[in-house]
């Protein structure tokens, strides 16, 4: 097993790399599937025409003229699908183009590949900071994105709460998964404090 | 995870999504005034095309093989996924482990985590190689640092169990039901 400084072997990182972008199965299944009943339309109309049968909708000399220039029951039809078919593949062309990342951070680990979903970065900030500052567990909330992390602490009222002690206990357990969690954490202490 | 080939997806919507905005301006530029005076300078469509009766057949045969091969890659998509974790072959003899003891290992072990809500344990062949992936489902406003310890914890004994380290994914996601999941309170 060939071994990367963090410790990810081929496989590991490419299993890693794979869970991080999404998948685009079903959307190119979708798109198949419209395609291959567009095509058994046409290939049915064409085999009808071949064999002199009627058409089922419109044979094929007759929707190419049309479609090329509609007469005026056909505009509006035309028009829809046209608008339909323009924006339909403005949306293929970008799911194929963006990079398709998932809310996850790939983490260096000695053992294994390990990807965190954003939420639970956020929930260990939270839980880090409700610990420093000693409040209960709903007082102290977290988002995270990227890796940047802004913590919410509402105190217990008559207790202070620090903020450089919860920034602290933050950076020091988000260093813990990876340093570049630990970097930009902002800490928001709340001016009414609640009951416990 | 699967055995999809990702470029090749991407490569088709491309394809895909090219031909159908193409198509779309064919059928507008005849409709709207504004669309064909856009295209005008780069090409001049066509009035009206014959369809002659020869090519009936071509186009029924291109549609079938569309559609053939829009299918065959549409049920074909996924795979990858096996329930033979690891296999030692010795000449004839090979021995192989089933996932299950796999999972039965990681979740003897996360199961006395308090932040852990569940784990699940899948086995995939990549490049020919067997992979776990491990989904851990944190429980809300757990601690991330704790359960990955929990889980170096559970590798250690499976790489003892199975006798030589298996690549492994670990997923720390909040599942949903580590969101249903009840807080832990402190007494």
């Amino acid at each position: 097993m060939s071994s990367s400084p963090n410790g990810a072997s081929g496989v590991e990182r490419r299993i890693r790399r794979r869970s991080v972008h999404r998948s685009r199965s079903t959307a190119v299944s979708v798109a198949l599937v419209v395609l291959a009943l567009v095509a058994a339309w046409i290939g049915t109309e064409s085999v009808l025409r071949a064999v002199g049968a009627a058409p089922l909708l419109a044979d094929p000399q007759t929707a190419v003229d049309t479609a090329l220039r509609p007469d005026a029951a056909f505009v509006t039809i035309a028009e829809v699908i046209a608008g339909v078919l323009v924006v339909l593949g403005i949306v293929l062309v970008v799911l194929a183009l963006k990079p398709g990342r998932q809310h996850r951070s790939p983490v260096p680990h000695e053992r294994g590949a390990v990807i965190i979903d954003t939420r639970i970065i956020a929930a260990t900030a939270a839980n880090a900071a409700g610990t420093a500052a000693g409040v209960p567990d709903g007082n102290a909330t977290a988002t995270s994105r990227g890796t940047s992390t802004e913590v919410r602490v509402v105190p217990v009222s008559g207790i202070a709460v620090d903020e450089g002690i919860v920034r602290d206990a933050v950076k020091d357990r988000l260093g813990q998964l990876d340093e570049r969690f630990g970097r930009r954490v902002k800490v928001r202490i709340a001016e009414q404090g609640t009951l416990s | 995870m699967t055995k999809s080939n990702r470029t090749l997806n991407r490569i088709i919507l491309f394809v895909l999504g090219i031909v159908a905005v193409l198509v779309g301006l064919t059928i507008g530029a005849g409709v709207l005034p504004a669309v064909r005076d856009a295209v005008r300078p780069y090409l001049e469509l066509p009035r009206s095309v014959d369809v002659p009766a020869a090519s009936l057949w071509i186009v029924a045969v291109a549609c079938a093989v569309v559609i053939v091969l829009a299918l065959i890659w549409v049920f074909t998509r996924g795979g990858g996924g096996t329930s033979i974790a690891v296999r030692e072959r010795s000449g004839d003899d090979a021995v192989t482990i089933n996932v299950a003891l796999v999972r039965d290992v990681v979740e003897h072990e996360l199961r006395e985590v308090r932040d852990v809500v569940n784990a699940k344990v899948d086995v995939f062949l990549v490049r020919r190689q067997r992979a776990a992936r491990i989904k851990v489902a944190v429980r809300r406003g757990g601690d991330a640092v704790a359960v990955l310890d929990a889980v170096d914890h559970a590798l250690a004994v499976l790489d003892r169990t199975l006798g030589r380290p298996v690549p492994v994914l670990v997923h720390l996601t909040g599942g949903t039901r580590s969101v249903l999941a009840k807080p832990s309170r402190v007494g």
